[in-house]
């Protein structure tokens, strides 16, 4: 390969990701091992950035990465269609820092682990990426996440699955519960105890 | 076997036979937990029990006994309530497996100082994860009532027959000297609950409700080990459906 031809390669290389439109196109695999690069980040720096560093770093790119407008929608189950607009947005926005607060909270050492992606399968519209998470004396946890299309273009995660437990469901029967029990009041007020004490001083 | 022995194993055979039947009769409406108020009794008597004596008791295992101890003592049970793991992948027809899950206990129970050491895994023969509740599962059964059984924690009318093979096909349980069974048991438990510590961390910091979350991550987790690991669509496509105000599933 001459020299000229290498240059030409190694620019188009830098810039293609630089042109508008081909950046946006980041597909589903990529949006998982974009989590995951970020989530082994601040696993290894978790001592050195704390819990309010190991937050500042995920969250932007956690509330890139889901779909919380939907996921909120279907963990409200019933419940989603007969809250006011304000109550919605309220809880949307809870939830949302629920899921950083426990990812912060959550990835806090390391030992040695590393995520792989095993494969992408489609499903109807949506994509299922499989993923394992692997330990340092070898065993694995097998993190499935169900990605589909955003509104704004681009692919979004709307469901993490571990072992087949699915995160969504879970969600729904604990919240829905709490909705039927105790109310909407109630399910606000529990979610913002369990963001306070992830945010407790010593994580 | 002896009389005592012979009681139990006619109780835990109607066991059996009560789980077996109730799963030909499984449907949705079962599934949908009519027994809550009653398991929210045991699951609030279990916890109480694990937070004040048995969690404290694992959590000190945990702490003063060396993790190769306790991996040791995890490798041992393990193997000793292997059969019960061979039956099921010949009921469900696995007879390779069947085939390198004996030669595993071989392996292990010589190789490994009576299963102390997993000298098997290493050798090309992996542990598998079956049990009778699968395999009813595999057979096309219903899950059946969701149960909460007191010291057990979640169980179905499918998976509680298990509790029958399993015990069954321990030769632990063929030792009628207290003097043995009850530290034996203790420490099984022990470790058991010590190897969970932290499942129930995670549990205990994201439940709102224990209780709800308990039993759908158990159903979804015995599903996936029905289908050893790799759940149909199906499953997965349930997250997408929602509760209509009349109660019927719909899909949006």
């Amino acid at each position: 390969m001459n020299v000229g031809f290498r240059a030409l390669a190694v620019c188009l290389m830098l810039f293609l990701p630089l042109r508008p439109g081909i950046a946006a196109e980041v597909g589903p695999g990529q949006v998982v091992d974009r989590l995951h690069l970020a989530l082994l980040d601040v696993m290894k720096r978790a001592g050195e950035l704390g819990y309010q560093g190991r937050s500042a770093l995920l969250t932007p790119v956690v509330e890139s990465s889901f779909d919380f407008p939907t996921i909120a929608r279907i963990v409200m189950g019933r419940h989603w269609a007969g809250l006011g607009n304000e109550e919605q947005q309220a809880f949307l926005k809870t939830f949302s820092r629920l899921s950083t607060a426990t990812y912060a909270a959550r990835f806090d050492s390391y030992g040695g682990e590393d995520f792989r992606l095993v494969a992408e399968e489609p499903q109807k519209d949506k994509i299922l990426v499989r993923s394992e998470l692997v330990k340092a004396d070898g065993s694995v946890v097998k993190f499935d996440y169900l990605v589909h299309p955003g509104k704004d273009g681009g692919w979004l995660i709307v469901n993490v699955i571990a072992d087949g437990v699915s995160d969504l469901s879970v969600k729904r029967a604990d919240y829905t519960t709490i909705l039927k029990n105790e109310g909407y009041a109630a399910l606000i007020a529990k979610l913002n105890d369990k963001i306070a004490q992830y945010e407790e001083p010593g994580r | 076997m002896n009389t005592g022995n012979f009681r139990k194993m006619r109780a835990l055979v109607a066991l059996m036979a009560v789980g077996v039947l109730s799963g030909c009769v499984a449907d949705r409406a079962q599934e949908a937990d009519p027994l809550e108020d009653v398991n929210r009794v045991f699951y609030n008597i279990n916890d109480s029990l694990d937070r004040h004596f048995i969690k404290p008791v694992a959590q000190s295992y945990s702490n003063v006994v060396p993790k190769g101890v306790r991996s040791g003592v995890t490798n041992f049970f393990d193997n000793v309530g292997y059969l019960n793991v061979i039956l099921n992948d010949i009921l469900q027809g696995k007879i390779v497996q069947a085939l390198q899950d004996t030669a595993r206990v071989a392996l292990n129970t010589t190789v490994g100082i009576g299963g102390l050491y997993d000298a098997a895994t290493p050798s090309g023969f992996p542990k598998h994860d079956e049990d009778t509740g699968q395999t009813l599962g595999a057979w096309g059964f219903g899950e059946g009532m969701y149960l909460v059984l007191p010291l057990r924690g979640p169980n179905s009318l499918r998976d509680a027959p298990d509790l029958a093979t399993s015990a069954v096909l321990n030769p632990l349980f063929y030792v009628s000297s207290m003097a043995i069974t009850f530290p034996v048991g203790a420490l099984s438990a022990i470790n058991h609950r010590a190897n969970l510590l932290e499942a129930t961390r995670i549990r205990d910091e994201a439940a709102l409700d224990p209780y709800s979350f308990t039993r759908e991550a158990y159903r979804q987790n015995r599903v996936f080990k029905i289908y050893d690991g790799n759940p149909p669509t199906q499953a997965l496509d349930e997250d997408y459906y929602e509760e209509g105000e009349t109660g019927v599933l719909k899909v949006y």
